[in-house]
């Protein structure tokens, strides 16, 4: 009898037990499926990349929490028996188990009595196995709310995505830069000043790459990498780590050069797929088109993908999209050229520049006459627009001339002390536009240009330099104030132009 | 005992029910209760506006149980001695000698009729009976008979003259039971008997030695732990500053029963399985007892007393807040 009861009581705390699951899991699978169809709604609107994955394993989390809290609050076998009981039996089944091993009257012939009870109870019957159709059918509908949320392409999701592919581009670069600072602690040769300084390059370079936020951003981080890899290599006085530092930049180099090939390549594929392709391969041809033009920095072909998105795939619109991106391809291999050629008139440079060192030494007795910046000498060699204008001026006595492109120019063309402030001749402000440098670089090595119709000066008046330079170096101030550069970029910014004489 | 000994005395108690409701129309409810008191060894008291039929019940019991039955009114110069008994002084062979002479508690049912009339000097005289089953009288203590129960009763709406009975003397009654106006019908049906030639017999079904193996049986009636736990939570539930407190205790009441609330609430549940002819304690029977066990041991506050809230009320909140599983 204690056994046909005690058997009975775990039967039924078995069956309450799949009952509790079941329950449970759809409880905490809803609850899972609401955080999951919240995280997808704010992914609409707020970049987030990996929303789809932190969905799942919220999801997973919540069916096994679910099936972890349904095995917890499994009944002991006393309240099963109560579970049992509740089913109009007056707790003759609960007072029997209490009996088990009891064998006086009472107990004896209370267990006769749960026995005939237990004789006659079907579980299946008494306990069937409910599902909470209600809340089913919440986490169905749910389910539905979030996989339309996934699907749907919003320009958070497209930001996300160009971020994300950003961060691992970046990451990438990082790792580079992170094999170069190994290499740097293995070269026993190398002096612990020079070291610590082109850590620190290296450590604010890889910092410009974390921060890097899109392609536009990566490209110009990955550009000044390159440039300050080039420039140390030409400073520093080990030929070693000169060596080290110029073939990094030429790798840096080299990558993005195939980083661009390689999406110009697969953007021509799927383009040429999209002219009779499906509708999903026209998109896919948008996106590759997009994330060129984005990789570029290529404002024509940008507009052209988004026209061609906009007009739904039209033929037009396919064809300049095309136009646009034959023209990118022509400009890519223009680039090839141009960086082959920048990297001879690197070298030239660099003899130029030990030439330039010798000159100025002999100049010294000369009534300090110096040589002057060189000026675009990068557009002159490959035929861009607005290549690099060198900033730094003739000198008298010690100074030097070095003008360069780029950022690092200013610091090259850093002249001497004992400058004259010579008159400068001023173009007609009040008839034509004047043409201001704002020292602002951009994608395309050259400064950018603004335009006023106003002049402070006479038409052909002659004006001290000191003033012009002044003006420009508050103009400079004033710009790099407002803008949003990070605090660091724009002490660098005010330095260079402190050192303007 | 065998089940066949169980069975003949549920069956007896069965019959002693059904021969009490002959002579007492309606009041099923009342006669089961009085009836579990006195399986349960306990004493009650019976509220009620007068010519409810409150002393032909207790009369009815006291036949149909073939016991002996003595009636008290209870008046303001109701004196101790008068209730329990008192020495004489009796000439014996030429001497005088004192004689305890029994007062009428001495009986198998006593009916205590308005009790809270008494002062409360001569309610106290009741105490030692009720709770101790004896009475002492000067250096000596007699033992009262076997088996002794007090049916007290009180007039709910006569307040001026009365002492109302303390707390303590209210504890150690087992029940409280209101007595409600019967309904049309059942006056009818007393009107029948009370007002005509008809006579309704009673015949006795038990002695006082079958209601003393009674109770002894019942004592060993198995209660679960989960049953024990509920009544015991219930009792718990009725004190103000107890954790598990439902909203209505902490805010109705006063102070909370006693543990004689929980004995009185396992007793008599165990008492109502007994009479139901189960061998266990079910949920239902402890929710039975539980308002005519508890009603005169929760003491409410003035509050309650403004809203309307009785004390019933207050148990049946409390019976809806504690869960069986």
């Amino acid at each position: 009898m204690d056994s046909q009861i005690k058997r009975f009581v775990y039967r039924v705390r078995n069956r309450v037990r799949e009952q509790f699951v079941i329950d449970n899991l759809i409880k905490f699978a809803g609850g899972g499926m609401l955080i999951a169809v919240i995280l997808s709604l704010i992914a609409l609107v707020v970049p987030f990349y990996y929303v789809i994955v932190v969905a799942t394993m919220v999801l997973v989390a919540s069916f096994f929490a679910g099936i972890i809290w349904g095995v917890r609050k499994t009944p002991t076998p006393m309240e099963a028996a109560l579970y049992a009981d509740a089913k109009g039996h007056k707790e003759k089944i609960s007072t029997a188990f209490y009996l088990v091993g009891k064998e006086d009257v009472f107990a004896v012939l209370q267990k006769r009595d749960a026995v005939r009870i237990l004789e006659n109870f079907s579980i299946r019957k008494e306990f069937p196995i409910r599902i909470a159709w209600k809340q089913f059918g919440m986490f169905a509908l749910l389910s539905i709310l979030f996989v339309v949320c996934s699907l749907v392409d919003t320009p958070a999701k497209q930001l996300a995505e160009m971020r994300h592919e950003v961060s691992k581009e970046a990451k990438e670069e990082i790792a580079e830069l992170e094999k170069l600072e190994k290499e740097l602690d293995k070269a026993e040769e190398l002096s612990e000043s020079e070291i610590a300084d082109v850590k620190e390059q290296l450590d604010n370079a890889k910092k410009e790459l974390r921060e890097a936020e899109s392609y536009e951003d990566l490209k110009k981080a990955e550009e000044r990498i390159t440039k300050k890899m080039e420039m140390a290599s030409k400073n520093v006085q080990d030929k070693t780590l000169s060596e080290m530092l110029a073939q990094a930049a030429e790798e840096s180099e080299e990558r993005q050069q195939n980083k661009e090939e390689e999406l110009l390549e697969e953007a021509k594929e799927a383009l040429e797929k999209a002219e009779k392709g499906t509708d999903e391969e026209k998109a896919e041809a948008y996106e590759k088109l997009k994330k060129l033009a984005a990789a570029t920095g290529n404002s024509q072909l940008a507009q052209a993908a988004e026209d061609y998105k906009n007009s739904s795939y039209s033929n037009d619109s396919y064809a300049q999209a095309s136009q646009a991106l034959s023209e990118a391809s022509k400009s890519s291999s223009n680039s090839d050229y141009a960086s082959n050629s920048q990297n001879n008139s690197n070298s030239n440079n660099a003899s130029q520049s030990n030439q330039s060192q010798s000159g100025n030494n002999n100049s010294q007795g000369q009534n300090g006459q110096g040589q002057s910046g060189q000026q675009g000498n990068n557009g002159g060699q490959n035929g861009q627009d607005g290549n690099g204008n060198g900033n730094g001026s003739g000198s008298g006595g010690n100074g030097s001339g070095g003008g360069a492109g780029w950022n690092y120019g200013g610091k090259d063309g850093k002249e001497g002390s004992n400058k004259t402030a010579e008159n400068v001749t001023i173009p007609e402000g009040e008839l034509g536009d004047d043409e201001n440098l704002t020292g602002q670089a951009n994608g395309n090595d050259s400064s950018t240009k603004e335009k006023s119709n106003e002049s402070r000066t006479w038409s052909g008046d002659k004006v001290s330099y000191d003033d012009v330079s002044g003006e420009y170096k508050n103009k400079a101030y004033k710009k790099v104030d407002g803008s949003s550069y990070p605090g660091k970029i724009k002490e660098k910014i005010r330095n260079y132009f402190n050192g303007l004489n | 005992m065998d089940e066949k000994t169980l069975q003949e005395m549920i069956n007896k108690v069965k019959m002693c029910e059904e021969e009490i409701g002959k002579g007492i129309i309606g009041q099923r409810d009342i006669i089961r209760q009085v009836l579990l008191a006195i399986l349960s060894d306990g004493n009650v008291l019976l509220e009620g506006v007068p010519g409810l039929g409150k002393t032909e019940l207790v009369k009815a019991i006291s036949k149909v149980l073939s016991t002996s039955f003595s009636r008290i009114q209870f008046t303001p110069d109701l004196m101790p001695a008068d209730v329990t008994g008192t020495n004489l002084i009796i000439k014996e062979e030429g001497n005088n000698v004192f004689q305890f002479e029994p007062g009428p508690v001495f009986a198998n049912i006593v009916l205590a009729d308005e009790i809270n009339r008494a002062t409360p000097k001569t309610q106290s005289a009741l105490l030692e009976a009720m709770q101790e089953k004896t009475v002492t009288v000067g250096k000596t203590t007699y033992e009262l008979p076997k088996p002794f129960m007090v049916l007290a009763t009180q007039n709910p709406i006569e307040n001026e003259g009365t002492y109302p009975l303390p707390e303590a003397q209210l504890d150690r009654f087992l029940f409280k039971l209101l007595v409600e106006f019967p309904g049309k019908n059942e006056l009818k049906k007393i009107m029948d008997i009370t007002v005509t030639n008809q006579k309704v017999e009673l015949s006795p079904i038990m002695n006082g030695e079958d209601i003393m193996a009674i109770r002894t049986t019942i004592k060993d009636m198995p209660i679960s732990d989960a049953v024990m736990d509920y009544a015991l939570s219930l009792v718990v539930a009725t004190h103000p500053e107890s954790a598990d407190a439902p909203e209505v205790t902490k805010k109705y009441v006063a102070n909370g029963a006693s543990p004689r609330a929980a004995q009185a609430i396992v007793k008599t549940a165990k008492a109502r399985a007994f009479m139901e002819g189960r061998y266990n304690v079910a949920f239902e029977d402890v929710q039975f007892v539980a308002y005519p066990a508890l009603r005169h041991r929760l003491a409410l506050n003035f509050e309650a007393i403004s809203d309307g809230v009785s004390a019933d009320d207050v148990v049946r909140e409390i019976m809806a807040s504690v869960k069986t599983v």
